[in-house]
């Protein structure tokens, strides 16, 4: 709670629309896509470097817990201001700072959204490969504080690799630059690193360097269904190995397809058991090419379509709206991101589903299996107490042999609130000690989203 | 699963909603409001009702989180509804018409008796000074002889009515058999605003004089009016429902084979806004194609902002909305803007930049054929 007087302050600090107290505009800030509530003691939009910086010496001088927040897309709570505290929005900082296509980099405030740079940029024909399902509502400061993943990831890596520097603003006020505008730099330990995929715990980010390379000028997509998940599983293999890599290959599940079949129109027939989205890019001779041997290596199977333009933004359209019609099959879900080397998908994958059939519960396994990221999704109902303990339980399960399989339990979305008891199942008490100590040097009175360190 | 679709928390709905949008304040965003409705009904958590009331309340109506909402939450009939069951809204909704009645401007004729405004301004609502910009050289002979209505919508039938006899002189260059009829309101300006028995009232009106009139084509010369016509489908049997569909036309796609030609007067560019409302492409293409390369719509359509009873309560709100539509007109080069909305006009008239016009397309063609 805070006092009249702490209220006053923030009131002074950020004027007009800039604070929020009133418990009904909170709200919109008490949650995100984890559906979790937690209700903020206050909300502030800054606009300024200044005012984070007097923010962040006011907060850890009256020990104000701080939750930075981009959109609200994550998926675990990360954003939420459990045990109260103030919830920092990045939705005023939105501005794309520059565009520089000689240093091939551009600079954004927090706030700006994925898929609007990458319109801006392509129209510089510039390219930002980071695109999480996510791309269209979720900001580059959410992005790289959780280090999103995204479908481009096979080819084309994850958040991590395109930052290539950062302003932070730390707890009691510094104003902390890291990395620069050099593709290259080996001087010093890599703080900008430190801060991608931190999921907010050692200060808020109020500027991002982005590396970005030149657009590929052509794609084209490929939806291949099988009759088997095995099938489509001996498939995968074979498409990594035609001598390029496909930008994107992901997978969906008989339950996944079945989802998508009762949320609307789907581009294969009703009843298919697995099916692959496969998506390659470059020079259109490089991408004809490449389409014939990705065609060639993804047969044998029960349909083949290829999707170019219009067509193949419909294809992929269909997989992004996966996640909302898993809530066609049940009212609840537990979601999983794990990730396992990729020679052990085929095992994950026929795990989940066999916990998912003892278990007597839907597991929607779908996912980035280009790069071993695989979504497990628990459908249950939670307000059937027998089937939520179930479903927790199968959640152990599914970490468990992920874990045995050398895995991670969690290759993108973090553990924020509803998968912070699961941390100590991977790393182990030096691992976390270390993690801690580095944390404290930044935030030194642990003002930074307490209880949800991702450690 | 059954029931009421429930929000999901996936945050699709924000990046299309043009309150959040023009402002970056989550609070007024479709998932926000979807919390406050559930946080109502429910009553949990520490939101007073009053203020959940008042920014649950915000709302443009144009829909647009409703096409992206994958789980079909319907945002704006839902803030329709509270605004239907607060007791004083009726009171408080036609006492503001009385002081901003532009704000209102389509329901402005169907105010209770005496209450109506008087001192309209409509100046900003003449056609173009400089004459017509297009001349309908020879009309298409499709239409000849079908039995056909005009719908005018309250906007043409009370405030600006040489909108009405425009189109009326147009179906009859189109040759069709008019048949003389008194519709009333569509229902949409009335449900958006919370009258929600009024707008079911006007439809069923509607619906019984087309049944009587044996069903004929029904000429639409406004987007927010199709809407309402189309939600009157919603209420009817199957059969009957089909038949409204396919009756209901805009006079723009009736038009649509029609030979026309540009006049001297015509601006060298003219943006084309598309209102929210808009299901049908038939005004767009019948635009592009009489106006030919003069013709741009922007990258992204915006809302005009016009929000109807929002529009009363927080002027300041909807008037940013307007601004970055505005921005987004001009953006093409453009500094005549034409649309298919009577609503949307008087928006973008009354906050057109000081060199900017609007215009409904009616008013941009020749009154006769040559
Ligand atoms: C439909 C859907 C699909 C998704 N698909 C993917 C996917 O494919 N890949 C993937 O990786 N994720 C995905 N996600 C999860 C989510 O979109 C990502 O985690 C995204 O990066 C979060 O961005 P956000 O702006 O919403 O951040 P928020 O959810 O608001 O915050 C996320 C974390 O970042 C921190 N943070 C935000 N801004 C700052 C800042 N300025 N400074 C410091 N910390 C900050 C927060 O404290 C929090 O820990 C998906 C989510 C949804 C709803
Ligand atoms: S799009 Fe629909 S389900 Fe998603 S947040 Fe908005 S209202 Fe909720
Ligand atoms: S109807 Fe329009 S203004 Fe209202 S919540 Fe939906 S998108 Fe926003």
């Amino acid at each position: 709670m805070l006092t009249a007087e702490q209220k006053n302050y923030l009131k002074d600090l950020f004027p007009g629309d800039e604070a929020i107290f009133s418990p009904a505009s909170m709200l919109a800030y008490a949650t995100d896509a984890s559906r979790i509530l937690a209700m903020p003691d206050a909300v502030v939009r800054p606009r300024s470097l200044e005012q984070l910086a007097k923010l962040m010496a006011w907060a850890q001088e009256h020990g104000v817990p701080i939750h930075p927040r981009g959109r609200g897309t994550g998926v675990v709570g990360a954003s939420l201001a459990q045990g109260g505290g103030v919830v920092v929005s990045s939705l005023f900082m939105n501005e794309i700072l520059e565009i520089n296509s000689k240093d091939f980099l551009a600079r954004a405030q927090p706030g700006v959204v994925n898929a609007d740079l990458q319109a801006e940029l392509a129209k510089h024909r510039l390219f930002y490969p980071p695109d999480p399902a996510s791309a269209a509502i979720s900001s580059i400061g959410g992005n790289v504080s959780t280090n999103a993943g995204g479908m481009r990831a096979v080819k084309y890596g994850v958040t991590r690799d395109y930052v290539l520097g950062l302003t932070a603003v730390l707890p009691g006020g510094k104003i902390l630059h890291t990395g620069g505008r050099c593709h290259k730099d080996v001087i010093g330990l890599d703080l900008t690193s430190l801060f991608v995929g931190s999921a907010g715990a050692l200060g808020v980010i109020a500027e991002i360097t982005l590396k970005l390379i030149p657009l590929p000028p052509a794609s084209a997509s490929i939806l291949a269904v099988y009759d088997n998940l095995e099938q489509a599983l001996d498939a995968v293999d074979r498409g990594l190995s035609i001598g390029a890599l496909p930008v994107t290959l992901e997978l969906m599940s008989r339950n996944t397809l079945l989802a998508l079949e009762r949320a609307g129109e789907v581009p294969w027939p009703c009843g298919a058991q697995a099916a692959l989205l496969v998506k390659l890019d470059g020079s259109e001779p490089a991408v004809e090419h490449d389409l014939e041997k990705m065609h060639a290596a993804l047969a044998p199977a029960a349909l083949l379509r290829t999707g170019r333009g219009r067509e193949e933004t419909d294809l992929w359209e269909v997989r992004r709206l996966i996640n909302p019609a898993a809530y066609k099959i049940a009212p609840d879900k537990l979601s999983n991101d794990v990730a396992v080397p990729r020679s052990k998908l085929k095992e994950a994958i026929e795990g989940f589903e066999a916990i998912g059939r003892e278990m007597r519960l839907n597991v929607l396994c779908f996912g980035h299996v280009g790069d071993g990221n695989v979504h497990a999704n628990i459908l249950h109902d939670a307000s059937n107490v027998d089937e939520r303990r179930r479903a927790l339980k199968a959640r152990r399960r599914i970490l468990d042999t992920t874990l045995s399989l050398e895995g991670t339990i969690s290759g993108e979305h973090g553990t924020g609130i509803s998968k912070h008891g699961f941390i100590g199942l991977q790393l182990c008490e030096d691992q976390r000690r270390i993690m801690a100590d580095i944390k404290a040097v930044f935030d030194p009175t642990g003002i930074m989203t307490p209880g949800k360190e991702p450690f | 699963m059954s029931g009421k679709p429930s929000c999901i928390r996936c945050g699709r709905c924000l990046s299309v909603c043009p309150l959040f949008r023009a402002t970056g304040r989550e609070e007024l965003a479709p998932r926000s409001k979807s919390m406050l409705l559930e946080a109502l009904d429910r009553g949990y958590g520490e939101t007073p009702q009053l203020s959940a009331e008042k920014l649950a309340a915000m709302c443009l109506g144009c829909r647009r989180c409703l096409d992206v909402c994958p789980q079909g939450v319907n945002a704006p009939q839902a803030v329709a509804e509270l605004r239907a069951v607060h007791p004083d809204f009726k009171t408080w909704l036609w006492k503001n018409a009385l002081r901003r009645p532009q704000a209102l401007f389509p329901l402005v004729g169907l105010a209770p008796r005496g209450m109506a405004p008087k001192g309209l301004d409509f100046s900003g609502l003449e056609p173009p000074s400089e004459g017509p910009w297009v001349e309908i050289v020879a009309a298409s002979t499709c239409f000849q002889g079908r039995k056909a209505v005009l719908f005018p919508g309250c906007a043409a039938t009370s405030l600006v009515r040489r909108w009405r006899t425009k189109a009326e002189n147009l179906l009859a260059a189109l040759g069709v058999d008019l048949l003389p009829a008194d519709f009333g309101c569509c229902g949409s300006p009335q449900e958006s605003g919370g009258l929600l028995h009024e707008a079911k009232a006007s439809r069923a009106r509607f619906a019984a004089l087309w049944r009587k009139l044996g069903r004929p084509l029904v000429a639409t010369i406004c987007a927010t009016c199709r809407n309402g016509l189309r939600q009157t489908a919603e209420e009817l049997d199957a059969e009957e429902a089909q038949a409204l569909r396919e009756a209901v036309t805009p006079l723009s796609a009736m038009l649509m084979q029609s030979q026309t030609r540009l006049t001297d007067a015509a601006p060298e560019r003219v943006a084309f806004h598309k209102p929210c409302h808009e299901t049908s492409p038939a005004d767009e293409l019948w635009l592009s194609k009489s106006l030919g390369d003069r013709f741009f719509a922007p990258d992204v359509g915006e809302c005009c902002g016009f929000g109807g009873a929002l529009r009363l309560a927080e002027p300041d709100l909807a008037a940013q909305v307007g601004r970055r539509c505005w921005d987004s007109l001009t953006a093409t080069g453009a500094q005549t803007a034409v649309t298919g909305c009577t609503a949307c006009v008087l928006a973008l008239s009354v906050q057109a930049p000081p060199t900017a016009r609007a215009f409904h397309w009616l008013d941009i063609f020749a009154q006769s054929l040559r």
